[in-house]
């Protein structure tokens, strides 16, 4: 998140929003679902908030975290949402985790490349459905939406803790402390399930 | 394999995110790998946590950002549909800020990777250091696999995808183990042999790729494939790349 303008001199335009906004647009659909558990929900949460933030601009100081103010936008959005619809934490189905994961590779699939030179290139993995998933799902339920956001933000979108602590406006120790408890639970709940059988040598 | 007892638990979770994170110096690092192939809870455990990292990158993966419209009507009416509703927002301000989102949401998508943008450019990697390391240590496997369906499960669990290498006249699949300074800390190396020389193959996930190289005066090749969201590197002496041409998904 090294975009972030939080010294930035003069005052927020729209254009500067629109580009911070689509920065950080992962980051936020990160706190949006670490608050609602539910991915099409936390896309509608982040659009949502794109809007509130325009209306807000003045608002916003341009000597203080872009990010920092953007999260929170989205995260009280979030947290009325989940109020309004009564599904915070509990009763989430698991499937709506899933659906929309689903995503398109990269180009050049398949065909080998022979190079000693430099070659580059990314995409997303198309996720299959197995009980580990589900357990997994509902171990994530289990953390509280801070921990959920942060391990989002370190594990899927490779954020360094100290970006973390700034999207959060939390100290870095922090940030890397949830993230610490929350890959323990995880794996305190999930190390009975279905182990990879192999021989470890 | 021996579960992690209560006692050492902390002290093996602290060590595997400090792994995972990359706060470890290369001689930790190097430590830690060692003590993989010899501490069974430890390889354990932190084969879950890349369990649960993997399954995790790929459930938990974002959307890409609102499809930006090509006409401020359509882009207040599709991309921001609470714009609508609210009152206040004048409308030189909603289509001036619609369209500085499809002008700049574009040059973003198409000028700037996503790691550039994050600031996050990646260096390059040497990889016949990483090759001649493996080679000189024996090609030794902390992770075997026995068959094709443990080594269908084994991908599965650590990459996302189930795939194994078909067998050939010449393969020989020595085994798994874990990639130091490799593409990021979830890629994993396959260590094969093929006519009895070696060849090792550097897996992650494309998102983590980053530029492999070989140096020319070192003789090894470098082979790169992408496939299932995956990227996969053959590092050998050969002009060909005998293991990747026998990736074969489910």
């Amino acid at each position: 998140m090294g975009a972030d303008v939080g010294a930035r001199p003069g005052r927020l335009g729209p254009a500067d929003f629109a580009r911070l906004y689509q920065t950080h647009w992962k980051a936020l659909w990160c706190v949006a679902v670490g608050v609602l558990g539910d991915r099409t929900l936390a896309q509608d949460v982040v659009q949502q908030a794109a809007v509130v933030a325009l209306e807000r601009l003045e608002t916003f100081d341009p000597d203080t975290s872009f990010t920092a103010w953007m999260m929170q936008i989205v995260r009280n959005i979030a947290l009325n949402e989940g109020r309004k619809r009564g599904r915070r934490r509990t009763g989430l189905a698991d499937t709506e985790l899933l659906d929309g994961g689903r995503a398109t590779s990269g180009r050049g699939e398949g065909g080998v490349e022979t190079s000693t030179g430099a070659l580059t290139g990314r995409g997303q993995v198309m996720p299959g459905t197995e009980p580990f998933d589900d357990e997994l799902l509902r171990a994530l339920h289990t953390l509280d939406e801070t921990a959920r956001g942060c391990l989002l933000m370190r594990v899927v979108l490779n954020m360094p803790y100290k970006e973390i602590a700034l999207a959060l406006d939390v100290p870095e120790g922090t940030a890397a402390s949830h993230v610490h408890r929350a890959r323990t639970t995880l794996r305190s709940m999930l190390r009975d399930a279905d182990a990879p059988k192999g021989v470890n040598t | 394999m021996s579960r992690p007892n209560n006692e050492s638990l902390p002290e093996l979770a602290l060590l595997i995110d400090a792994y995972l994170d990359g706060a470890m110096t290369t001689s930790e690092r190097h430590a830690f790998e060692s003590r993989l192939t010899t501490d069974a809870a430890l390889a354990r455990e932190f084969q879950l946590q890349r369990r649960i990292d993997a399954r995790l990158g790929l459930l938990m993966a974002p959307p890409e950002s609102p499809a930006l419209a090509t006409s401020p009507d359509a882009a207040i009416a599709s991309s921001i549909p609470i714009a609508q509703e609210r009152r206040g927002i004048p409308t030189w301000l909603r289509v001036a800020a619609v369209l500085a989102l499809v002008a700049i949401g574009t040059w973003a998508a198409v000028a700037r990777p996503w790691h550039v943008m994050f600031g996050q450019e990646r260096s390059d990697v040497a990889a016949n250091v990483a090759y001649r390391e493996l080679v000189k240590g024996g090609l030794k496997p902390m992770w075997v696999c026995e068959s094709d369906e443990v080594f269908r499960k084994y991908t599965k669990d650590t990459f996302g995808v189930p795939f194994a290498v078909t067998p050939g006249p010449g393969i020989e699949l020595v085994g798994w183990t874990y990639a130091s300074g490799l593409l990021d800390s979830s890629a994993s190396v396959l260590m094969c042999r093929v006519e009895g020389k070696p060849s090792i193959v550097v897996v992650g996930k494309l998102s983590d790729d980053r530029v492999m190289h070989a140096d020319v005066a070192s003789n090894v090749k470098v082979h790169r494939k992408q496939q299932w969201g995956l990227v996969m590197y053959e590092v050998n002496e050969r002009e060909d790349a005998p293991i990747l041409d026998r990736m074969k998904g489910e």
